[in-house]
């Protein structure tokens, strides 16, 4: 099953210009999009999941500058355009949810009017056509009562109401390309399971593309259709969810799936596999691979030199030297 | 002048002695308004809860925001007047014992804080954070302390050169190393830990819980263990009790409640737990709408208004939590003694 290609990242870098130098948050980035496909972006804090996504609608802020890379929508290089012609885009064919529903919604509008800021910014209606069209997105995610709750301000509403606003207000011009950064995070377990529900059905009415970021494996698991795992600004492995859960060949990628707690094993009380020592400073990046100081298998060639994203199996690409061959004997040492 | 690391025995017979007991416990905080700043209303963010912990267990007290898991940790710790119940521990009863009768008893009881940026002094350095507690309960001369500070933090893996270096010179991980050095250094029989792991990475988060796990092991602690991770809860605790706007739910053993969950809350609860694994397709149960203020609970059992089962009888009266068998116990009116449970739908 081919399906047309929506967005394509090549080679993507954004570097932030600070006083104690320049830090690479995105460093070389490729990833593909396919229509209504869901790619899960998955990595630790500070590995540049966020920036990547933000640079992506050119959202980053000073000191932060894209330095180089292409980003094609839709076959047109969205760093080659204007301001005006991005504003365009925003919001009505790329549209973003984010982590925390308090501080991205404006605490000083009601839920109806950021919803219809959107519809009337982005589409061809006037003002009562809009409010309707802003009620039934308001039904559509969930939100009880909705011409009640049109006139209801953030702070009236629960943090998984205010998620399920903010998917409104994202989903009501019909984009083509919906990024969740982190959209469940700061949500309970079984408001997320709500939300995480709503996402995937609506995924499938609106038949959008999301490029899903998270910390979560878990997450990916459940939502994604291919992932992608960052390091330090680059991508380390990159294929289908199956493989990178059944057949992980990057050593972080093991190391990370591994050392989060399973509710299916047997083995509880013992040690968790972990990865040792900690992400190095973005300003005083190791030589070589980024990942060998903390990698078991780390040989001379590792330290010396950082190694390309190379397809090793029909799908499956990894960046590194002495890729995993096979997870189930790793796992008995 | 310090003892070697308490060595206790944690057969089956020692496993059973309590260490801590807790008894109809409620913690209501004022609502003021008006005026003269008078209560117009309280929250109950822990309503008549009562369990034991058991001497060597990891007891876990897991709970969505606002379930009252916190409160029931630092009230227990007396770190919060408790509003009416009792806590006894090791057969004293602190309920009423004031800051200075406390004291004494605090080399025996820690805990360990989630926000390893907040919870350590940003102008003292590591060596000074982690000798405090000897020093305050005047253990050793300032010598010994310093001895002990370094010897504990190799015990928690910082290395000692690390001494003269504050709190932002170290990152996520290692500042919850420095929060456990402090939380051990007076070889505490008891350690509250509340969330130690929710704010760091997955790779970091497994080094601090294998710490945790080890500790307890050399140390023959006692850990409340409060966290809303049921997966990582399941990896760590023997028991765990579950909470639902100040109240206990259900309280079992690990393998026994993620086998056999009876609590209808339990059940949603366990069932959205997302699986890192693709080919796992599991039923969820999701429940609709989101948790009742604690200010104004729903009257009988708190849980009703989500609910799928609930019945008349729930909004009259709220169930009692009771051993259904073998230390199993439930809040719940339609589940039995032996575990048998009457559940139907709401038409």
């Amino acid at each position: 099953m081919k399906k047309e290609l929506l967005l394509e990242i090549k080679d993507l870098k954004t570097y932030f210009y600070t006083d104690t130098g320049i830090v690479k948050a995105v460093d070389g980035i490729n990833l593909k999009l396919h229509k209504s496909e869901v790619l899960g972006l998955v990595g630790e804090s500070g590995c540049g999941k966020s920036v990547a996504s933000l640079s992506i609608l050119r959202l980053v802020d000073q000191p932060g500058k894209n330095a180089g890379g292409e980003v094609i929508f839709k076959g047109e290089d969205l760093l080659k355009k204007s301001e005006e012609e991005m504003r365009k885009i925003r919001g009505s064919e790329i549209a973003m949810i984010f982590q925390e529903p308090m501080t991205a919604l404006n605490p000083v509008y009601t839920i109806g009017n950021q919803v219809m800021e959107a519809i009337l910014i982005h589409q061809d209606v006037n003002e009562e056509e809009a409010k309707k069209k802003t009620v039934k997105m308001l039904e559509l995610v969930g939100i009880p009562d909705p011409e009640k709750r049109f006139n209801e301000y953030p702070h009236e509403m629960s943090g998984g109401m205010r998620q399920r606003a903010m998917i409104a207000m994202a989903l009501s011009c019909n984009p083509d390309l919906l990024i969740s950064d982190e959209a469940t995070t700061a949500l309970d377990v079984t408001i997320q399971a709500q939300i995480l529900e709503l996402m995937k059905d609506l995924q499938k009415k609106i038949e959008a593309a999301i490029l899903f970021i998270t910390h979560d494996l878990a997450l990916v698991a459940e939502m994604a259709d291919t992932v992608a795992v960052a390091y330090m600004g680059k991508i380390v492995e990159y294929s289908s969810v199956k493989n990178i859960f059944k057949d992980p060949r990057h050593p972080y990628t093991y190391g990370l799936l591994k050392s989060i707690p399973s509710l299916i094993t047997k083995k509880t009380k013992q040690p968790l596999l972990a990865i040792e020592g900690m992400i190095p400073s973005p300003h005083n990046m190791p030589k070589g691979c980024y990942f060998h100081p903390r990698c078991p298998f780390a040989t001379d060639i590792c330290r010396k030199q950082m190694p390309e994203l190379k397809e090793i199996k029909p799908g499956h690409l990894v960046r590194c030297f002495n890729p995993i061959e096979n997870a189930k004997e790793v796992s008995k040492k | 002048m310090f003892q070697p690391h308490r060595k206790r025995q944690g057969g089956i017979e020692k496993m059973k002695k309590s260490i801590l007991e807790v008894k109809n416990l409620k913690k209501y905080f004022p609502v003021v308004g008006g005026v003269f700043s008078k209560p117009i209303a309280w929250v109950k963010a822990v309503d008549d809860i009562s369990f034991n912990i058991f001497e060597g267990e990891t007891f876990s007290l897991v709970g969505e925001s606002g379930s009252g898991k916190t409160t029931t940790g630092k009230t227990i710790l007396k770190l919060l007047e408790p509003t009416a119940g009792q806590i006894i521990a090791e057969d004293i009863d602190i309920t009423n014992y004031s800051a200075s009768e406390m004291r004494p008893l605090r080399r025996d009881m820690q805990i360990i804080f989630q926000d390893p940026y907040g919870s350590l002094n940003p102008r003292l350095p590591v060596g000074e954070i982690i000798r405090e507690p000897l020093f305050v309960h005047r253990v050793g001369n300032k010598k010994e302390q310093e001895e002990k500070a370094i010897e504990t933090m190799k015990v928690v893996g910082l290395r000692p050169e690390y001494l003269r270096r504050y709190p932002h010179e170290f990152s996520g991980g290692q500042r919850q190393r420095i929060g456990i050095a402090r939380a051990i250094v007076l070889n505490p029989k008891f350690i509250v830990a509340d969330e130690p792991v929710s704010a760091l990475d997955a790779s970091i988060q497994s080094q601090v819980l294998n710490l945790l796990m080890d500790l307890q092991q050399k140390l023959s602690l006692t850990y409340l263990f409060i966290a809303h991770n049921l997966a990582v809860v399941r990896h760590v605790s023997d028991r765990i009790g579950v909470m639902y706007l100040g109240k206990l739910m259900e309280i079992a053993n690990t393998q026994e409640l993620f086998n056999n969950p009876l609590h209808p809350y339990t059940q949603a609860l366990l069932s959205a737990i997302p699986i890192p694994d693709p080919e796992i397709k599991k039923e969820r149960i999701i429940l609709a709408g989101d948790i009742p203020s604690p200010i104004n609970p729903p009257s009988g059992c708190v849980f009703r208004t989500r609910c799928i089962y609930a019945k008349d009888i729930c909004a009259e009266k709220m169930p009692q939590l009771v051993d259904i068998g073998s230390g199993h116990f439930t809040a719940c009116h339609f589940v039995k003694k032996g575990g048998k449970t009457e559940f139907t739908k709401k038409s």
